[in-house]
């Protein structure tokens, strides 16, 4: 997937906003009465539907991990701090989230894609604002487990300061669990990504974005269904990509699992 | 060496909190009073909600006590806060009951080992370190070439003998043993009893050893203290304790210990009352 | 007279990813009814996977390779799950080891207990209640009417393994399998516990195989024992024989690292490597008679 997003504009055969009406409508190359020149069809403007989805890619792409990071960043931050110290930070922290969560997501998205303007730093900023609960709540869980362990409390008795602690010890074992939220979390990026971009809230309507392509191959549904099926296909891929490098990293890097 | 007088813990019972009040706080020690010379061995023994291991961790100052002194080598360490103790928690160590969760499971032995040589800025660079640490193996009775390995793959026995290893590394005054041999096999038990005599002698060790289990205690202890709902019931020499207890609740704990020995009035010998519970 | 529990050579393997660990190598043993049968081991010698494998609740990385069991006659090795589903909870029962996991912990005592009784004996409910709290009293708990509503969490250790000593004898099963019920327990709790099975065993006239690593605890209840490394059995001989002159060398090293509170002088000496390498190369089960012909081993 990064080497489609990096290398799109070499990849793909066409201008992905190029129109051809005289070609529009043609089927993927598997089907008769398609161009060869055209993989995977073109859709209504004779635009090429396999140049566009590259250009996708690299929006998704970009999304995925900008977003996930930084809502990585800050919903870890918060979890940590309020799984260690615990007391008024942790109920400060625990019924901020809970009342956060309590907000129905896509409207609070579409309220802050309204108010932020459209484009893809809104849907960034938005998938951030939403979700680094998620982040908070599963490592707060989980430091306050390894809170208890006593390699914690034989570090206190070495007389290691609490940000030692909390960042020698605790953190690299919060590492594995981070590395598979991360990955969800690119996954759920794209989801939402071509969500917004479905809705028409991202970026603009004839850049070439899976979501896009989705919400207009809908309308030809029945015509020219390979408009909807590629993007959609895209999108499971890539999702499930990101999964299965959350669980090779973990693989690679935990000492725990590797025997 | 330890002077402990009217000691008290109290805890906030969280399961017993309803709503958004505080948690009612329970007793875990009451006026405990004992003290520890230098270079002797006292047990401390009760069963499960006795205190005991509430004792060891508040002596190491991981609980802070609500009231009552704590005065280790003429110092008054109740009360002092992490800046104050830190130079003094060099001379008091602690091992750790379960071997599983008292090694950072993501950093190689050697590095566990010398982790408070490090905290205490002892060493000078790397090369030095994996050596001590080396050395340290040794003198626990391992091969050296495990500090290279994470504690996953040592046995039960290996990892508590690496804790041992990284409690004697600063080169403690005294030590606190929190259940150290409970998980244990008894071959493996053995192995850890020796070495800890072997290493008090050395090392010219105060210990404090915490078990549930008599027989060990007897083993490794010139003195013990029989704990019993967070109170001290009983102490005195070994050889008293064990011969002529004072205390009836010393007397039920230590005839409720099965001796490898066919008797079949041992199944028989309890008080009828005892028999319902409820 | 037929044993009531028969095992024959038993061999045991787990499958650890490519390759396939041997558990068990050869245990034989046999256990009259009524007969209180210890084994006792060091954690890992493969003395729970003897019980497992009789009653058939082996892990399904585990795999009898060798060897049969025999229950009553009865082949059982094999069983179709049917047949041993009739035969688990009414002829062949067990006490589990840790009575914290093995209630399950959103049901109420009652419901448990009458669970048993409602599968196997076909009682209906207002029948299994009742007897749900005689079994209660069977077991010496204090007002029953009160435990029964109770959640697992809300008891003592003490109490639920009585709990589970209850639901084990519920069908009054002719062999009881006890995966070292009272390691979790204090030892005073432990007495209590062992009292009371002795004393259901002897007035039901059940069968127990008595697992433990603890070498006191078979002293106190059992008639037999069987010394279990390194999968295979050692030596198996009376209690009393055990105890007063053990014959194999690695009971005697067992014994030499069991501390005594009433022998303090006692160095402690752990097994030592040589031994136990030497059992798992090669192990022949030790009769008294052997081990008196086979001076090699001394």
């Amino acid at each position: 997937m990064a080497l489609t997003a990096m290398t799109g504009s070499w990849l793909a055969p066409h201008d992905p906003l190029e129109q051809d009406l005289l070609n529009s409508f043609l089927p993927p190359f598997w089907v008769a009465g398609a161009d060869p020149a055209f993989l995977l069809g073109t859709d209504n403007l004779g635009r090429d539907v396999l140049s566009r989805l590259i250009y996708g890619t690299r929006v998704a792409l970009m999304v995925a991990v900008i977003a996930a990071t930084l809502t990585g960043m800050l919903g870890t931050t918060v979890g940590l701090l309020a799984g260690f110290f615990g007391g008024w930070v942790d109920t400060l922290v625990s019924r901020m989230v809970d009342i956060w969560m309590a907000f129905p997501a896509v409207l609070l998205s579409i309220v802050l894609v309204a108010v932020i303007g459209a484009g893809l730093h809104a849907v960034i900023i938005a998938i951030i604002v939403i979700d680094w609960t998620r982040f908070c709540r599963v490592v707060r869980a989980e430091t306050m487990v390894q809170c208890q362990q006593d390699y914690v409390a034989s570090a206190v008795t070495i007389g290691l300061s609490r940000r030692r602690r909390l960042f020698v010890e605790i953190l690299p074992n919060i590492l594995p669990l981070l590395i598979s939220l991360l990955t969800l979390e690119m996954g759920i990026a794209v989801v939402v990504e071509a969500i917004l971009s479905y809705v028409g809230l991202s970026v603009a309507s004839d850049a070439a974005t899976w979501g896009g392509l989705i919400q207009e191959g809908r309308l030809y549904v029945n015509q020219a269904p390979w408009l909807m099926v590629f993007p959609i296909a895209c999108i499971i891929v890539a999702v499930l990509g990101f999964n299965a490098l959350g669980d090779g990293l973990r693989s690679a890097f935990d000492p725990v699992l590797r025997r | 060496m330890l002077e402990v007088t009217g000691l008290e813990l109290a805890l906030p019972d969280l399961s017993a909190k309803r709503g958004f009040a505080r948690a009612p706080l329970v007793s875990i020690l009451r006026n405990l009073s004992f003290c520890v010379n230098q270079g002797e061995s006292v047990g401390v023994v009760g069963q499960s909600g006795s205190g005991k291991t509430s004792l060891g961790r508040t002596l190491m100052r991981l609980n802070e006590p609500t009231s009552g002194r704590i005065v280790f080598d003429g110092v008054d360490i109740s009360h002092l806060q992490e800046a104050e103790l830190r130079p003094l928690r060099r001379r008091f160590q602690m091992i750790f009951q379960d071997p599983q969760s008292s090694l950072n499971p993501r950093r190689r032995i050697g590095q566990s080992i010398i982790q408070p040589l490090m905290a205490y800025g002892m060493l000078t660079n790397p090369q030095q370190g994996w050596q001590r640490s080396e050395e340290l193996l040794e003198r626990v009775g391992l091969e050296p070439m495990l500090s290279r390995r994470y504690p996953h793959e040592l046995s039960g026995g290996q990892r508590q003998r690496v804790g041992i290893a990284r409690a004697i590394s600063l080169e403690p005054e005294f030590v606190v043993a929190d259940e150290i041999v409970s998980g244990l096999d008894v071959s493996s038990q053995a192995q850890i009893l020796r070495l800890l005599r072997r290493l008090q002698s050395e090392l010219g060790l105060t210990l404090v050893f915490i078990s549930h289990d008599l027989s060990v205690v007897r083993a490794v202890c010139d003195r013990v203290i029989v704990m019993s709902h967070g109170e001290i019931v009983e102490s005195g020499s070994c050889a008293e304790v064990f011969s002529h207890a004072n205390h009836w609740y010393t007397r039920e704990l230590i005839s409720a210990i099965p001796l490898p020995d066919v008797d079949e009035k041992w199944l028989n010998d309890i008080d009828a009352q005892d028999n319902k519970v409820g | 007279m037929t044993p009531l529990l028969n095992i024959r050579n038993l061999h045991v393997k787990i499958r650890e990813g490519a390759a396939s660990v041997p558990i068990l190598r050869g245990v034989s043993l046999s256990l009259a009814p009524g007969e209180v049968l210890g084994l006792v081991g060091e954690s890992s010698a493969g003395k729970t996977m003897i019980g497992k494998a009789t009653l058939g609740i082996l892990p399904p990385q585990a795999v009898i390779t060798d060897g049969e069991i025999f229950f009553d006659g009865e082949n059982i090795t094999h069983i179709s799950v049917k047949a041993r589903r009739r035969l688990l909870g009414t002829d062949i029962a067990m006490i589990p080891q840790d009575p914290m996991t093995s209630l399950n912990p959103v049901f109420r005592i009652g419901p448990q207990i009458a669970d048993v009784l409602r599968l196997h004996l076909g009682f209906r409910a207002k029948e299994a209640n009742q007897r749900v709290l005689e079994l209660l009293d069977d077991v010496h708990i204090n007002q029953p009417e009160r435990v029964v509503k109770l959640y697992p969490h809300e008891l003592s250790g003490g109490m639920r393994q009585r709990v589970l000593i209850a639901i084990a004898f519920a069908c009054r099963p002719r062999l009881i399998i006890a995966d070292e019920p009272t390691t979790a327990l204090d030892v005073t709790v432990q007495r209590q516990v062992l009292r009371l099975i002795k004393e259901l065993q002897s007035a039901l006239g059940t069968a127990i195989l008595f697992v433990t690593h603890d070498l006191g605890v078979v002293a106190k209840i059992c008639n037999r024992v069987g010394v279990i490394h390194a999968g295979r059995i050692l030596e198996l001989s009376s209690a009393q024989n055990l105890f007063k002159a053990p014959a194999h060398p690695y009971t005697q090293a067992l014994m030499a690292a069991t501390p005594r509170y009433d022998r303090p002088n006692n160095a402690l000496h752990p097994v030592p490597e040589a031994l136990v390498k030497h059992l798992w190369d090669d192990v022949r089960r030790y009769d008294r008679g052997d081990f008196a012909k086979d001076k090699s081993h001394a």
